[in-house]
């Protein structure tokens, strides 16, 4: 698989943030858009119906009233005791009919046999004789008709009363069906009209009055119906939304009470529309701003999580190129976390920095030692005295001496030099003492003594050469008394994981505070004089590490002993 | 937006369904009308046979409520035939344009729409359906019983039930609903066929108490404190009949017959009141408005409709005109 280029931090931290927010803002403002438009859908379309039916309450509330009014006038005719007095019973009924309804404006009463004129009341001047009448002859089309109530309109308008229509019923007399009549009475619809078009119905709004063939009985606007006419034969009844031109209208269709005729109500809903339209506008916008301040502050909030990164990746990579460490302070500011993480590679570095420091340094005083013990291998002041020596041994003729004491020599050297190997095998150091020791026991004429108890079982061990000379070559020169034999004794055993190499005098000794202040001297790394007790110690410490050690233990008058410490099983470090 | 809405839930509405049947839908004008709601319960009984549920519809008098309840019904089911007790029947008119909109069958009951509606188109002819009581025929055998009681009509004259002995018939008149049907047919053929008979007819009083027993009750206090002269009373139903025995048992004598103290009264319809007050003599006899046949009838319809089941024959009980059922019910007296 291939593999992808990793990512900048950047994005990871930004992308999936700002994509969230994106899906999050963008749920928020669609769901909340859905339900603000059903919300104010289904309040307005509620209000709108409610609206709707109060002016058709209004309708019916009118038009029962009307019909109320004919069935006092038929059934005031019906129960007439007498054909003879329908003239007195109905001109009564008429005047409390005329006084006490305002919108009443004529009333008359026709024989139904022939159209004569029985009685009439009222501003609307009634026809002797209304056989050819076409209300008149309407309510007699079927004998459905007889039973409802028939409205038509003027087909003349009457100019006294623009909004007018006729109520015509046919009126059966029980007693006896020959003198059944028609009853006509007149309505003014302006009372109503006045009263409605006060009532706000909102601009642009409207409500039409039809019958079922959907001709135009009244119409709230002016010539407002044939546009709408269509709707309404679409809609046949109930509520529906309808788009008219550049508006949007609630419609509602219903019958009026009592009556075929019907009223359809127009209300205008662009307020709706716009509502839902603005609320989108808004809300989407909200939105998108938020988005992009989202993802400005992600930016910012990023960038300032990233940049202490990408600091610190700059300076660790200075490491990596291996110029010069970076600089200790680069001021990383950003979180606890960066901080810390700063801090700790500050120690790092510091740490890589003291270790550096401290292994060019320990590889320098290797050097050195190395040096001086290279240089002790072929010491020439011992070997101008040693060949004196030898020289006066000679002249003395004592050449058995002479010969033991060139072998000596020899076998010194050459362990010396060990082929320029460091490390050798403990026997041969303790025989590179031992030839040591008789060297000089030979040159200064039996002045000392010595001997070696080293056990058997460290005999094969590796050991860095050179160690025990210088310290037997200390313990002559300065541990030995005047005037007595000296005893030097070397000692080898371990103990618990170390070596132990010993080498005792029994001479002079020291007091304390010199056998204290060697002791510093050894360990004390500023000082670098080529004491051959020091390089002892520093090699020791250079092929063994921490755990080797060097001990001084002295007594005045005496002797001292002096103790090589060395970790069993070899060196340390190369 | 709601159209939208129920074209995405008609799919699932009659996947959920599945074989379940489409409930019937009875939308009645006023569940508190004892006849219709008793025209209800036979119905759905017939079709509960079925396995059908019947849904009840009321629209508490206002034809609005209707209206909407109709185009709820018809959005959520169309082409489910429609049974509707109408408020007022000049609605009608825009109920059948709305249903031939939707293809939707309607049977309309108890109240008649205009002929000149149903009769509009060859759907309307073959789509809209009425069935209801045969109002001529009961307002007939309202007559019929009072003749019946009151023997040849040529002796009555000097009857003891001519009251005042002038030869004539007084007879008063509750009328029901103006404009109703129900009520001109049996005030006018009752009238009618009295006089057919050989009764000189004197009516003298009309009075209009809209189906109702309390306008009844105030409207014969008036009569019997006019102290008028009645020897018939006619009422359009058993409600309004009711009323006027409930007033006249007031100024009851206890140890005279009911009929016998006051007038013979009549009734239609027949409801379990009515019939009771028959048996214990307080009633003359009323005209059973035969609830289990309509809708018997109306069942039958719905079925042939919806499932394709044949048509009955219907006996002579039945008058049938094209699409109009008209149920002629029974006449109920003391004797059966």
């Amino acid at each position: 698989m291939k593999k992808r280029k990793p990512k900048s931090l950047y994005f990871s931290l930004l992308l999936p943030l700002e994509l969230i927010l994106v899906i999050l803002v963008g749920s928020i403002v669609a769901s909340a858009n859905f339900i603000y438009k059903e919300n104010v859908e289904t309040t307005s379309n509620q209000n709108l119906r409610t609206t709707g039916e109060q002016l058709l309450g209004t309708y019916d509330a009118y038009f029962s009233q009307i019909f109320k009014n004919s069935d006092v006038v038929i059934s005031s005719f019906n129960e007439t005791d007498d054909p003879s007095s329908f003239k007195v019973k109905m001109d009564a009924t008429f005047s409390g009919l005329l006084s006490l309804k305002e919108e009443v404006i004529g009333t008359s009463i026709y024989s139904a046999n022939d159209g004569a004129l029985i009685t009439s009341a009222g501003k609307i001047e009634a026809s002797s004789n209304a056989k050819n009448e076409g209300w008149f002859k309407q309510t007699f089309s079927s004998n459905e008709n007889k039973l409802i109530p028939i409205l038509t309109l003027p087909s003349i308008p009457n100019p006294v009363y623009p909004y007018m229509f006729t109520l015509s019923r046919y009126a059966s007399y029980d007693r006896d069906s020959s003198f059944d009549a028609v009853i006509r009475i007149d309505f003014s619809f302006n009372q109503i009209v006045n009263v409605l078009s006060e009532t706000a119905l909102g601009e642009g709004s409207s409500f039409l009055i039809y019958d079922k063939e959907y001709r135009e009985v009244y119409s709230s606007l002016p010539s407002d119906f044939d546009a709408k006419k269509g709707i309404l034969q679409n809609l046949v009844m109930g509520i529906g939304n309808y788009n008219l031109g550049d508006h949007s209208f609630f419609v509602f269709a219903s019958t009026i009470s009592s009556t075929s005729w019907r009223l359809g109500v127009f209300l205008n809903n662009d307020a709706v529309h716009v509502a839902i339209s603005n609320f989108t506008l808004y809300t989407t916008l909200i939105g998108v701003a938020l988005a992009l301040v989202s993802a400005f502050i992600f930016l910012l909030v990023s960038r300032k999580a990233v940049k202490p990164i990408l600091l610190l990746s700059s300076k660790m990579s200075q490491i990596v190129s291996l110029e010069e460490l970076p600089s200790k302070h680069l001021n990383i500011e950003g979180s606890k976390e960066i901080v810390e993480l700063d801090n700790s590679f500050i120690a790092l570095i510091d740490r890589i920095d003291d270790l550096t420091k401290k292994l060019i340094f320990e590889k320098e005083e290797q050097r050195k030692s190395e040096l001086l013990a290279l240089q002790n291998q072929i010491n020439p002041h011992f070997l101008y005295n040693t060949l004196d020596s030898i020289l006066a041994l000679i002249e003395e003729k004592e050449n058995d001496k002479a010969e033991e004491m060139i072998v000596a020599l020899s076998r010194f050297f050459r362990i010396s030099i060990s082929k320029g190997k460091n490390i050798i095998p403990l026997r041969k150091e303790i025989e590179h003492a031992k030839n040591y020791l008789l060297i000089q026991k030979l040159r200064f004429g039996d002045a000392f003594d010595y001997s070696f108890d080293v056990s058997e079982d460290i005999l094969d061990m590796d050991i860095v050469k050179l160690v025990l000379q210088p310290i037997i070559e200390n313990s002559i020169n300065h541990g030995l008394k005047e005037g007595e034999v000296g005893l030097i004794k070397v000692k080898g055993y371990k103990n618990n994981g170390y070596v132990y190499l010993s080498i005792s005098d029994n001479g002079y000794g020291m007091i304390e505070e010199t056998r204290l202040a060697l002791e510093n001297s050894l360990k004390d790394e500023s000082t670098s004089k080529g004491v051959g007790l020091k390089n002892v110690y520093m090699r020791l410490r250079v092929y063994y590490g921490n755990k080797a050690d060097m001990k001084i233990e002295s007594a005045l008058d005496i002797g001292t002993t002096i103790t090589l410490i060395i970790p069993e099983g070899g060196e340390h470090e190369k | 937006m709601k159209n939208k809405t129920n074209l995405i839930f008609l799919p699932l509405l009659l996947l959920s369904c599945g074989e379940a049947k489409v409930n019937p839908c009875f939308f009645i004008y006023d569940l508190n009308d004892n006849f219709m709601s008793s025209l209800k319960d036979e119905f759905s009984l017939a079709l509960k046979e079925k396995g059908y549920e019947v849904t009840t519809y009321n629209a508490s008098r206002k034809q609005s409520t209707q209206n909407t309840q109709i185009g709820k019904e018809l959005e959520l089911n169309p082409k489910n035939p429609l049974i509707i007790n109408v408020v007022d029947r000049l609605s009608a008119s825009m109920i059948i344009e709305k249903a031939e909109k939707e293809d939707t069958p309607v049977l309309f009951i108890n109240r008649e729409p205009l002929k000149e509606d149903c009769t509009k188109n060859s759907w309307a002819k073959e789509n809209i359906y009425y069935v209801g009581a045969d109002s001529i025929y009961q307002g007939e055998a309202q007559s019929e019983i009072a003749s019946t009681y009151f023997g040849e009509a040529s002796n009555f004259p000097s009857s003891r039930f001519d009251k005042n002995s002038d030869g004539k018939l007084q007879v008063a008149l509750f009328r029901g609903e103006l404009s109703h049907q129900d009520a001109e047919n049996r005030s006018k053929y009752a009238l009618e066929k009295l006089r057919t008979i050989g009764f000189e007819v004197d009516l003298i009083n009309v009075s209009y108490c809209d189906w109702e027993k309390s306008l009844a009750y105030e409207e014969m206090k008036k009569i019997y404190l006019n102290g008028e002269n009645v020897e018939l009373l006619i009422c359009n139903n058993d409600e309004m009949a009711l009323g006027a025995v409930e007033y006249l048992k007031e100024k009851m004598d206890e140890n005279t017959p009911f009929i016998d103290q006051f007038f013979p009264i009549l009734g239609v319809d027949g409801t379990e009141t009515g019939k009771q007050a028959v048996k214990d003599g307080y009633l003359l006899g009323t005209v059973l408005n035969d609830a289990y046949n309509q809708a018997k009838i109306l069942s039958d319809i719905y079925l042939n409709i919806v499932e394709n089941t044949p048509l009955p024959v219907y006996g002579e009980e039945i008058k049938i005109n094209d699409n109009f059922y008209y149920v002629k019910g029974t006449k109920i007296t003391r004797n059966n």
